[in-house]
């Protein structure tokens, strides 16, 4: 054999060992090769149910669907074939579901392991199935709640097309309504202004007022603490100048006794006393008459001065060089 | 002009039932080292062309694919990915050797028929013309299942070469969910597909290589029929087989 002959003979060889171990491959990753088992669940229809779908459990693709079967009932047994570890996790209320997620994507039958405590009997494995929602039944369901919004925006912008209460006229109005609204909005601004203006006049006012009022406080305040010391004192002396007055009043009132005694004795004898000493004054005042006549005397006594004292001074003056004498 | 195209087929197709019938011959060594030559110029020659074009397509367009709809979409790897390598591994390698070995294979035995001056009673003998057909049927038809393993080989692992360095996936992970949804069906389908891919192309050449009249201008014409031909054949076969295979 020629070496060309012998390249071309290696190279077949290891082209069908690549496809042998190329089909291995995929028999492997469907499990041929591990021990699996079998369940089962009824439906009503195949539809989206075609042998080969994937069965996963937590997102994982654990098997496929290996069989579908139509029952004399025409209900459809549908068999999937999963690894033996897996089956052996799956509960007694283990379910199938359905499930297509968008377009692109086929649809996938998601198990579910249940959370009863017996597993699933090995004898008779047959789990619930829920088909889910599909996408037709969304769209359904999304029209169902889009009609009567797009029937209240048709009947919106019906209303809002009217020539006499539409969106015309209601623009024109608002238009005018706005125009109003900007020159009262000017007037505002304006009436703003000067009140600012004047708030800042009564603000300088109110600012001297509140100094004003801020000394008046801080002297009311001084002669308030000059008024409690004084009572302080007071208090201290008061208890005493009450003894004093006490003793003072007692004293005033022996006094008042006595005076009344004087008084009462003096009632009695001043009268008599004053037209007895009646006479004696006339004769006493011929005497001093005589006597000014009489020389020497009349050079040396002075009459009495009749001027009044002096409102500067204290000390009541009487002017000896009088120019008219 | 209606009935070249049926006259074409029907002599396609005496020319590969005569083969058959005369498969005993691959007995002889000297047709099995002329089947083994056809083998390493049209196989073993072309698995750099056909590895570059699976290459190119696993890296760039599965990798393409799978960043838009995402790594995890059973559809994509289905449909797209395994759709994809089944479908356009016997295509490619049956374009490779339609530019390569078609022209080859219908100009060598028309300039073998000029060479050695053997006039058309000769050639009709079937042992003589076996003797040129059979090894050229079998050389490329063990090819072409040979390119084409080789394409979904290098097209998986281009695919998941690339998408661990360009979408950080971990290439076991990948490989994984590859090898889940993979029907396994659809490897025998691709190598039966590029058998017959190979069978027909190395027949049609070889018929138009027989069939010219005795001269050097008529060459060319053979060639081009022969292109022709495989191409037609080529597209035919790939409708009936998405026709006849389910998806």
């Amino acid at each position: 054999m020629t070496a060309i002959g012998r390249r071309a003979l290696v190279a077949v060889s290891v082209a069908l060992a690549l496809a042998a171990a190329l089909l291995a491959a995929i028999f492997s990753g469907h499990g041929a090769f591990s021990r699996s088992a079998t369940l089962h669940f009824v439906t009503d229809s195949a539809n989206g149910l075609t042998p080969g779908t994937a069965v996963k459990l937590s997102g994982f693709r654990i098997g496929a669907v290996s069989d579908l079967h139509l029952e004399p009932d025409l209900s459809v047994l549908v068999t999937l074939k999963i690894p033996l570890d897996d089956f052996q996790r799956l509960r007694a209320d283990a379910r199938a579901e359905l499930r297509k997620e968008d377009v692109v994507q086929t649809a996938t039958l998601e198990i579910h392991p249940g959370r009863s405590p017996e597993p699933l009997p090995a004898d008779n494995p047959r789990i619930a199935f829920d088909r889910g929602r599909s996408i037709s039944q969304t769209a359904q369901d999304l029209i169902d709640r889009l009609t009567p919004i797009l029937e209240d925006v048709k009947a919106l912008t019906g209303m809002l097309s009217d020539r006499e209460h539409g969106l015309g006229p209601m623009l024109q109005e608002s238009r005018s309504a706005s125009r109003d609204l900007a020159a009262t909005a000017a007037e505002i601004r304006a009436l703003a202004s000067e009140t600012r203006t004047r708030l800042a006049k009564v603000g300088v006012q109110a600012q001297g007022t509140l100094g004003e009022a801020t000394a008046a406080f801080s002297r009311l305040d001084q002669m308030a603490g000059k008024a409690e010391q004084s009572l302080v004192k007071l208090d201290q002396a008061l208890p005493g100048l009450l003894l004093k007055i006490s003793g003072t009043l007692d004293g005033v009132q022996e006094v008042v006794k006595d005076a009344r005694t004087v008084s009462a004795a003096a009632s009695e004898s001043v009268p008599q006393a004053l037209r007895d000493i009646q006479p004696a004054a006339k004769d006493a005042r011929e005497i001093i008459r005589g006597v000014k006549q009489s020389w020497p005397i009349r050079n040396l006594v002075s009459a009495p001065a009749s001027a009044a004292p002096s409102v500067d001074n204290d000390n009541t003056t009487v002017s000896h060089d009088s120019p008219g004498r | 002009m209606v009935l070249s195209p049926v006259r074409a087929a029907l002599g396609y197709g005496a020319t590969f039932a005569q083969a058959v019938q005369q498969r005993r011959l691959l007995r002889r060594p000297e047709v099995r080292a002329a089947a083994l030559r056809q083998l390493y110029f049209t196989g073993v020659q072309a698995l750099p062309y056909v590895a570059l074009l699976a290459v190119l397509f696993g890296s760039v367009v599965v990798t393409l694919v799978l960043s838009f709809i995402g790594t995890d979409n059973e559809f994509a790897l289905k449909e797209v990915v395994w759709g994809g390598i089944r479908e356009l591994a016997p295509i490619a390698t049956a374009l490779i050797i339609v530019l390569r070995s078609s022209p080859a294979i219908a100009s060598e035995v028309a300039l073998m028929r000029l060479r050695h001056g053997i006039d058309s009673e000769v050639w009709r003998d079937a042992a003589q013309e076996d003797e040129v057909v059979l090894p050229r049927v079998v050389g490329v038809a063990v090819s072409a299942l040979l390119l084409v393993v080789c394409f979904e080989y290098a097209a998986i692992a281009a695919a998941l070469v690339a998408m661990s360095a360009v979408l950080d996936t971990p290439v076991l992970a990948q490989l994984a969910q590859f090898l889940g949804a993979a029907e396994w069906w659809q490897v025998p389908l691709s190598l039966g597909k590029g058998l017959i891919f190979g069978t027909g192309i190395a027949v049609i050449a070889c018929y138009h290589g027989l069939h010219i009249d005795p001269q050097v201008k008529e060459i060319p014409k053979a060639v081009i029929a022969a292109s022709v031909g495989s191409l037609a054949f080529v597209v035919l076969v790939d409708l009936m087989t998405a026709l006849l295979v389910p998806a």
